[in-house]
């Protein structure tokens, strides 16, 4: 199946027939529900009544969900057609239209909280030949790190189309300020596998944010892993945390079993160094 | 969603105290046997005005708030007071520009106050969070998240650029911008962004 944003530009493939989809059929319903479930639980604001950013808040659905936990919300989105359905749906959140793109119109410190279902992919993509996928990200992540508090967090969930996406997504962020990472549930299955952008506007009261777990993992391979530049300086040359030697190699057998290759079991022996032959 | 049967009812007993005709540009939104039929669709609140900024590329913090409100319709959208979020989202308005967007849609007596909210924000909290005062909530409550603009416009502070309010929605898109060509908000010129 090809990628919708390979077809045609968000207004326009979200346009009054995709839009009703995610208002009738239940299947898509439940899928976006659980996705922002997570996405809430991964935000882990600090109380209740607090104020949410909702980007690429489509036909509401993610929004309801907000709603249910408590918190007020803000909506924006790029096509007409979804707000119109949102409208419809009567969603608590106030929408607003705008192209996450070109920065996102808020007073310093407005948001607790933003979260984003299956939006940001959008933003990889350039929709005319004079836009720049790269300064549209960079515009985007500078206004959302102004839109939130001090040590506000954003969990973004998003489809990456390759890894150079990732990487590209993930640095943007890091560039414009953000600490976090990249957190992948299930990252063994094909089909469970999702990815969030849990990225943070600084610290929160000198709290230091613990990097979540993700699900259906038994080890913290999977687990995000980015620091902003400045704590990147403090490691390695290679801005490598110092592990042990004996660390890496587990890790590196761990990640080859995971491959599905042969490796021999960990034992005492593990990454020791061997006598002097003879 | 369920809660909305819940809050019609509280809402009923609010608007027992209606004040007659409104304003001209204010009215309750339909709430009577026919509401199945009529929906209640939202606008913009003037909360939500409040913490609105230009998005016109390569202006300073204080050149893009507040966008200046234009209101041509507002609607009474009733909805249940929720004391804990007034108090926890109260410390982020400027009040100023609050009372300046409640002007905009017709004042106090437009959206059925009796009382003019006090010109100083300390007192408005001393009242509400600590006396408690129950009308200090309910006013505020009314004035912030049941008053949503339907139509109407924001200018920019600085370029003097309009968005529309259409609908209940603000537009924010370039390429819908008023008396602006296209480029006026592409990204070619957003490398100076404060
Ligand atoms: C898959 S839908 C998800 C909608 C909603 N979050 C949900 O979970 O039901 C993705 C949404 O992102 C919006 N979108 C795409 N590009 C955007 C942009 N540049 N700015 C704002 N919204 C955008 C689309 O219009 C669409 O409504």
């Amino acid at each position: 199946m090809s990628r919708p944003e390979h077809v045609a530009p968000p207004e326009l493939f979200y346009s009054r027939d995709e839009a009703k989809k995610y208002a009738t059929s239940s299947r898509m319903r439940e899928i976006q529900t659980s996705l922002t479930e997570r996405a809430i639980e991964l935000l882990a604001l600090p109380d209740e009544n607090s104020y949410v950013l909702d980007i690429g808040c489509g036909s509401g659905l993610s929004g309801e969900c907000l709603t249910e936990a408590g918190h007020v919300w803000v909506g924006c989105d790029i096509s007409k057609d979804m707000l119109e359905v949102s409208k419809e749906q009567e969603v608590e959140g106030d929408v607003i239209l705008n192209d996450m793109g070109q920065g996102l119109p808020f007073r310093p410190g407005t948001f607790d909280g933003c979260v984003s279902i299956s939006a940001i992919q959008w933003l990889c993509n350039a929709e005319t030949s004079t836009s720049n996928p790269y300064r549209r990200l960079l515009t985007f992540f500078t206004s959302l790190y102004r839109s939130l508090v001090q040590g506000g967090r954003a969990v973004l969930q998003w489809y990456p189309e390759n890894p150079q996406q990732m990487e590209l997504v993930t640095s943007c962020a890091m560039r414009c300020g953000f600490g976090g990472g990249l957190l992948v549930d299930y990252p063994h299955s094909t089909r469970a596998k999702k990815y969030f952008l849990v990225i943070y506007a600084g610290q929160r009261d000198g709290q230091i944010h613990k990097a979540p777990k993700a699900l259906g993992t038994e080890d913290a391979q999977n687990e995000a892993r980015f620091e902003n530049k400045r704590d990147r300086a403090h490691k390695g040359k290679r801005g490598r945390e110092d592990i042990s030697k004996k660390e890496w190699v587990k890790n590196k057998k761990q990640r080859q079993r995971a491959q599905g290759k042969a490796v021999p079991e960990d034992s005492k022996y593990t990454a020791r160094r061997r006598g002097p032959k003879f | 969603m369920s809660s909305r049967g819940a809050s019609l009812l509280v809402l009923f007993a609010v608007l027992c105290s209606w004040p007659g005709e409104a304003g001209p540009s204010v009215s309750e939104a339909s709430s009577d046997s026919k509401a199945s039929l009529l929906r209640l669709r939202g606008g913009m609140k003037l909360f939500t005005h409040n913490l609105l900024a230009s998005p016109v590329p390569g202006l300073t913090k204080q050149q893009r708030y507040p966008l200046a409100l234009e209101v041509e319709r507002a609607e009474i959208r009733p909805s249940k007071v929720d004391q804990d979020t007034i108090i926890s989202l109260l410390e982020r308005l400027n009040w100023k520009v609050f009372l300046d967007a409640l002007q905009a849609v017709g004042g106090e007596e437009s959206i059925g106050l009796e009382r003019q909210f006090p010109q100083d924000m300390a007192e408005v909290i001393s009242s509400a969070c600590n006396d408690g005062d129950v009308h200090m909530f309910r006013a505020l409550h009314r004035a912030l998240f049941e008053t949503e603009v339907m139509e109407g416009q924001l200018v920019c502070p600085a370029t003097q650029r309009r968005f529309r309010i259409q609908e209940g929605v603000p537009n924010f898109l370039a390429a819908d911008v008023q008396g602006t060509k296209q480029e006026a908000l592409s990204p070619r010129s957003e490398g100076e962004e404060a």
